[in-house]
């Protein structure tokens, strides 16, 4: 059952890097941006990354504004958050006992 | 059997060295916490290919469900794979910047693929012999071309989504390249 757990664990956390580190990528690293003009279709994520940079200031009305889907995103990294969080007091209580 | 610990010969069925007080016990449990860490490793990675393998083709059929949404005019498909090898180059395909890339998301479907057939290789062998870092030294460079095909393959079947929605791009090439980190830490 440990094992399970463990696995788990490794594969959700491989999850989160992944997802943080290409959101990372492509709200800051990428040169290649804002080519919607090529199919001239409307996508969800159109004003996306400008709600991310809003939610990073703070504004979190005018980021909810930009795109609703934002709070999905923050929904997301509040779970990463506390998954990590609770890991991480874990192994500091584990740390402690010992 | 002798003690690891101090050398002197014991009874094969001690729990300690009655000459230093070495506890074999707390060291099999040691070696089974090993062993069962680099299993689950094994696994994990394993199970990160899949997954990257997964969105790699969940990303190329939704573009193939799509059409030619992405205004892409020429895409190389199975057919025209199988064009070239049974008639040759029968299409008259030029071999130009642009051909290269219209390979590349059949290349990412292939190369993930294979990248997961060479997972399993991987898998299999360590769980025997943890000791064999060739054949994870082989995969990841097999992930790490592998990775680079699925981005370059992505973004050239669904160029539109270069905002902030080509994250998800991203996200099989990084579990990938996870999976290889996790079967070099399972070896010895």
């Amino acid at each position: 059952m440990k094992i399970f757990s463990n696995l788990f664990r490794q594969i959700r956390f491989s999850l989160y890097i992944a997802i943080t580190a290409s959101g990372i990528i492509v709200q800051w690293i990428i040169p290649l941006q804002y080519k919607c003009d090529i199919s001239n279709n409307k996508c969800f994520a159109c004003g996306l990354r400008t709600a991310v940079n809003l939610l990073l200031d703070g504004k979190l009305v005018e980021a909810y504004t930009s795109n609703k889907l934002i709070l999905g995103i923050l929904l997301l990294g509040i779970i990463m958050f506390i998954d990590v969080l609770i890991y991480i007091i874990k192994i500091a209580r584990s740390k402690a006992a010992e | 059997m002798f003690c690891k610990n101090c050398g002197k010969e014991i009874d094969n069925s001690a729990k300690f060295c009655s000459n230093c007080g070495f506890n074999f016990d707390a060291e099999k449990l040691v070696e089974k916490v090993i062993v069962d860490k680099r299993k689950t490793m094994l696994n994990a990675a394993f199970a990160l290919n899949i997954i990257a393998l997964g969105i790699v083709i969940a990303i190329l059929l939704t573009v193939t469900a799509l059409g030619d949404l992405s205004g892409v005019a020429y895409f190389f498909t199975f057919d025209d794979l199988a064009d070239l090898i049974v008639n040759g180059d029968s299409r008259n395909i030029e071999f130009n910047w642009d051909m290269i890339l219209s390979i590349a998301p059949l290349s990412s479907i292939i190369l993930s693929i294979a990248t997961a057939i060479v997972g399993v290789i991987a898998k299999i062998v360590l769980s025997s012999n943890a000791s064999r870092k060739g054949i994870a030294y082989f995969y990841l460079i097999f992930t790490f071309i592998t990775a680079v095909f699925t981005v370059i393959g992505s973004v050239y079947v669904f160029p539109f989504l270069l905002c902030f929605a080509g994250f998800i791009y991203y996200i099989p090439a990084i579990l990938l390249i996870i999976a290889a980190v996790k079967f070099l830490q399972a070896t010895k």
